[in-house]
Parts: C-alpha cells; sequence; structure tokens
C-alpha cells in the first residue's frame, strides 16, 4: 500500500508502523531534521567558537564606496570590509572592526541633508524598525575630520547597550558611524575611535 | 469506445502505467500517521515565526517600500508560476502539492534553513580565509550548499507526503522548479524589502521599486532553474518505481544544479573585478544552464511519452485517438510533422489544440482509473471533434 492511499483514515500497516507513524515516512522526514539541525545548529556553533583572527595592519585602509575611505587602528580585528590596497579586491562596503569588546561600524548612503538632520534620521529609524528604546542624547560634539569634514558626534542609549554615533555628510554621501561595546573598554578606547572617524576621507578613483 | 472491444493487453498496459507512473493519484497534504507531515508542518512554523522576527518590526515604518516590494515580486513570481504549469503537461502536478513545494520554499528554506546558515557560512568563511576572499568567492561557495540542500529537503518531504506521485526525472524537474520558485520569489522580495534601509530610510518606496526590478531582470536564471536540476537528479539518485537508479546521470545533474548556483553567485568573483568579464560569465552561466535545463527536459521526456502510450492503450485501440495522432503529439520531431501535414491554418491550430485535447483524455482516463465516467466520455468527444477539424474535414 503506497502511504498516500486514505491516508487521514487508514490505519498503517502494522509491519510499516512506528509509534503510529509510517516507517517509510522516516528517511525523507529525518533526512530534513538533520539537515535543519546542520544548518541551525551545528554550523553557526563552528562559527561562534572561531574568533575573529584579521588584524589591521600599519597602513591598511579600508574603502567605504568608491570614493570613501578610512584608517582603522592597527591591531584592531577587521570583522566586516574591504581593504583597499589588497590584490585582487573586487567593490566596497559597510565596515566593521572590533578590539577588546569594542565594535565600531560605519555605514554609508545617499543622503543631502546636514550632519544633525542624518542624525535626526538615523535615530528616527532605528526606534521606528529596530529598538524602540534607541535614544540618542542632546548633547551634541562637532567632529573635523583630517581632511576638513565637519560631521556631529552624539552618544546614544538604548536596552541592548549604550554608545556613540557620528555623522558625516560628504559631497552627498551620508556616513553613519557607531562605536558600541562595555563602558569601560569603550572610555579606554575613545581616542582610537576618534581618530578613526577623523580619518573618513575622500580617495580619487584610480589612486587606491 | 466500448470497453468490451478492448483487449486485455491494451487493458493490462493501462493498468500497469496507472499503477507504476501514479498518474491520477490525488494529494493529500493532511497526513497525521506520515512524519514527512508533522516536519513539513513544524519545519514552516519554525519559518513562519523567523520572517515575522525579521519583518515584523519594520512593517509598520516601510510599510509602502513592502507593498510595491511584494506586489512586483508577487507579479513576477506568478508569471514564472503561469508558465510552470503551462510547462507541466505531462502528469499534470495537483494543485496542492506545488502549492506545499512553493510554500517552503519561500518560507521554511529562506527563513528556517537559509537565514541562519548563510549568515554563518559568510561569517566562517571570512574568518578562515580573509575579507578579500570571502567577497570574491564566499557566496558561491555557501548558496549552492545550504540553499540548494535546504530546498531539496523540502521536495523529499513532498517525497515522503507522496511517494506514488513524485517518481519520474520530469516529476523531479517540476517540483523541484515550484519549490525553487517559492524561494526565489520571496528572496527577491527580502532583497527589495532590505533596500528600503539604504539611504538611511529616506527613499524606501524608490529602493524597493529599484530592487524589484533588478532582481525580477535577473529572474530567468534562478533558484527555479538549479533546484529543478538537483530535484530531477535526486530522482535519478533514489530510483523510484517509475524510474530505475542512475547514479552517475543523478550526480550529474545534482552537481549541475549546484555548479550553476555557483557561477551565477560569483560572477563577479569569476570575472575577477572586470565588469565585460563578469557580464561574460553571467551570459555564459545563463546560455549553458538553460541548455543542460533543456537537456534534462528531453531526457525525461521518454517516460512520460510511454505512460501517454500505455494509459491511452485501449482508447487507440478503439481508435480515439489513433496511434499516428498519438505519436504526433509525444515527440518533438513528429510534433512538427504532424503540424506541418495540415491541410490548412484553420487546421494546423486544431492539431494544436487536438494534442491539448488528447492530453486532457490521458488525464480524465488516468484520474478515472480506467473507468467509464461522464469526464472521460466528453474528453474523447472532443478528442473526435478536433479530429475532424485537425483533418481538414470542417
Amino acid at each position: 500500500m503506497a502511504v498516500t492511499e486514505d491516508v487521514t483514515t487508514r490505519r498503517v500497516p502494522v509491519e510499516h508502523r512506528l509509534l503510529g507513524l509510517d516507517k517509510r515516512s522516516f528517511p525523507y522526514a529525518l533526512f530534513a531534521v538533520a539537515v535543519f539541525l546542520v544548518a541551525t545548529v551545528l554550523i553557526p556553533r563552528i562559527d561562534d567558537a572561531l574568533d575573529w583572527d584579521d588584524p589591521v595592519q600599519a597602513g591598511e585602509q579600508l574603502a567605504l564606496t568608491d570614493t570613501l575611505a578610512f584608517v582603522p587602528t592597527t591591531g584592531w580585528n577587521v570583522v566586516r570590509g574591504v581593504r583597499l590596497e589588497g590584490a585582487g579586491i573586487i567593490g566596497s562596503g559597510p565596515a566593521a572592526v572590533t578590539s577588546d569588546g569594542v565594535t565600531l561600524t560605519i555605514l554609508t548612503g545617499e543622503f543631502d541633508g546636514t550632519p544633525q538632520a542624518l542624525v535626526t534620521q538615523i535615530e528616527k529609524v532605528t526606534r521606528s524598525t529596530d529598538d524602540p528604546s534607541f535614544t540618542i542624547s542632546a548633547d551634541t560634539r562637532t567632529l573635523t575630520t583630517d581632511a576638513g569634514d565637519v560631521g556631529v558626534v552624539q552618544t546614544y542609549s538604548s536596552l541592548t547597550g549604550d554608545g556613540l554615533v557620528a555623522a558625516f555628510v560628504i559631497d552627498g554621501t551620508g556616513v553613519r558611524v557607531t562605536a558600541y561595546g562595555p563602558p569601560a573598554q569603550l572610555h579606554a578606547a575613545a581616542e582610537e575611535i576618534d581618530a578613526m572617524i577623523a580619518s573618513i576621507r575622500t580617495v580619487e578613483r584610480g589612486t587606491r | 469506445m466500448s470497453t468490451s472491444t478492448v483487449t486485455s493487453d491494451a487493458a493490462a498496459r493501462q493498468a500497469a502505467a496507472l499503477e507504476t507512473s501514479g498518474w491520477g493519484q490525488r494529494f493529500t497534504f493532511l497526513q497525521p500517521h506520515n512524519l514527512s507531515f508533522w516536519v513539513y508542518v513544524v519545519l514552516m512554523g519554525v519559518g513562519v515565526f523567523q520572517t515575522w522576527s525579521f519583518f515584523g518590526p519594520q512593517i509598520g515604518f516601510y510599510a509602502g517600500g513592502f507593498a510595491i516590494a511584494a506586489v512586483l515580486c508577487g507579479l513576477c513570481g506568478a508569471a514564472w508560476w503561469f508558465w510552470l504549469r503551462h510547462i507541466d503537461r505531462w502528469e499534470r502536478q495537483p494543485l496542492g502539492l506545488v502549492v506545499a513545494g512553493a510554500a517552503w520554499g519561500a518560507i521554511a528554506a529562506t527563513f528556517g534553513y537559509a537565514m541562519t546558515v548563510n549568515t554563518a557560512m559568510l561569517s566562517i568563511y571570512a574568518k578562515l580565509f580573509g575579507q578579500e576572499w570571502a567577497a570574491n568567492w564566499a557566496a558561491g561557495l555557501t548558496a549552492p550548499f545550504t540553499e540548494e540542500s535546504a530546498k531539496l529537503c523540502g521536495f523529499l518531504l513532498i517525497m515522503g507526503l507522496a511517494p506514488r506521485l513524485v517518481r519520474t526525472a520530469n516529476d523531479g524537474l517540476v517540483i523541484g522548479a515550484f519549490v525553487g520558485l517559492g524561494f526565489a520569489a520571496f528572496e527577491d522580495f527580502l532583497y527589495a524589502a532590505n533596500s528600503t534601509g539604504l539611504a538611511f530610510g529616506t527613499d524606501p518606496e524608490g529602493n524597493a521599486l529599484r530592487m524589484s526590478a533588478t532582481r525580477i531582470s535577473a529572474s530567468f536564471v534562478s533558484h527555479p532553474l538549479f533546484s529543478a536540476l538537483v530535484c530531477c537528479g535526486v530522482i535519478y539518485l533514489l530510483g523510484t518505481a517509475a524510474q530505475p537508479r542512475r547514479i552517475g546521470r543523478g550526480l550529474t545533474f545534482v552537481v549541475l544544479g549546484m555548479f550553476f548556483h555557483f557561477t551565477w553567485d560569483d560572477a563577479v568573483g569569476l570575472g575577477a573585478g572586470n565588469g565585460l568579464l563578469t557580464f561574460g560569465a553571467m551570459i555564459l552561466s545563463a546560455v549553458v544552464s538553460l541548455w543542460v535545463l533543456a537537456y534534462a527536459f528531453r531526457h525525461a521526456a521518454p517516460a512520460e511519452y510511454q505512460f501517454v502510450r500505455d494509459i491511452l492503450a485501449p482508447e487507440v485501440e478503439a481508435g480515439v485517438p489513433t496511434a499516428d495522432e498519438l505519436e504526433g503529439i509525444l515527440d518533438k520531431k513528429q510534433r512538427k510533422a504532424f503540424k506541418k501535414s495540415a491541410p490548412s491554418r484553420k487546421a494546423k491550430r486544431a492539431r494544436k489544440h487536438l494534442r491539448r485535447a488528447i492530453l486532457d483524455l490521458t488525464h480524465d482516463v488516468a484520474n478515472a482509473h480506467g473507468a467509464e465516467t461522464e469526464q472521460v466520455r466528453h474528453a474523447r468527444a472532443e478528442v473526435a471533434r478536433l479530429r475532424a477539424v485537425a483533418a481538414g474535414q470542417v
């Protein structure tokens, strides 16, 4: 008898029955469960067990867009990002570097307002789509990059942790910098974070 | 046709073909005694939960962009759906079965499996081989394994739910394509929905529109193609009552399905960053993969032709249709010759319709399990009517 015959009502033949289930369906079902466990438990655990070991070397830069780059602090680990000087590099994109529990991420996108307007937009979007507790403090600090672009830096707080957010608008491109981590480590890394933010600069095509 | 005129040989051929092919079998989703049913339901539940967790917080803010993405990607998916239903002309897969396949591809395979494992795999590659290597190759060396296996799980669960319906290489191609279609449509939507956050969320509708258009423009080579090859290969690998095991052929199709997924996803890496070379890699990948898909369909067709011949054996014996008419609807060359030999344009068109009518008769005979029903009598009358037009007599 095939499994499909009168499947909702018919009792499974005794030689094919285990706990009321048809044993002939087991291989398909168990394969799907096995793949599911490998995909959602085993492989993510392997990922968790592996540490990032891609430290920034002296002189390296990460490409944020075709025309923007920044200099991450030597020794921080690159979690995400495309190096400017590496062989066979393709493209550019968001960057994330981490050190001693502190993570700094940089994200870019089209934006034609002021840095302060960008911070307001970031707060609005984050509160509405990600973390309703995300609140940016009122105290604003001006930060000028080494290339002379002026942006704003503000601290934020949320239920998931506190940190700082910096915003620049360079030639129609908005730049969002976020740094977060344990308060003590974040405080200790403040100078390095400022230096990385200040290193954001325009690079000419072909000079990379 | 009078059943009394049918020889026992023709009737035996028909009965054997109906038994072996599973044509005319109904698909029942609710099967409490079947473990595949419970696994399907639970893993779909996981997918639904993950989907809601992902999109739920953003729906209110990006409602306009999400709506645009859903409509455009939904329309694209619907167009491919109708095309796949159109080419599913032999043992027409029951609607419930293909819906179950597409739903798995859309929900369980994407959010239940792929989202989690893809994130982990991309991270592992970057940790082991560095960001540069990962940027070039990680995507193409992740998705062919993670996404193809996730979609394959759905196909296998459907095999577990309908072992008599999923038996031939052609079944693998068609059902695999539907699972892949569900995955592709939802993945397109996911990309478009994610794009609403670009530009700091200042233009969600515009970004959703642009991303939907980009994804749709490349949808002709996508998950339906990859999954069709992989699932067809798995039928050959496993072997069924209707398809003897062919390990070499099965492995070839499985590997090719995954390989084309790799070449499509890693076209940028294969093009070494050169735009022209990347475009060339994509075109070459598309052409070769579509050729292989057509080859797979051609290779799977003779088994379906034989089922049609056997199921209609009593009808052919009674002259409805004739053996020539039957052969004229099966093999591509004979089909063309049959159409070409029509005496007029009207007759030519009628011969095309006759093909459809004879297939309708096959399906009705199979659905009636060879019994005489009102539907079979009607289908037979339609064949007779169209035959007269096809012969140029009307």
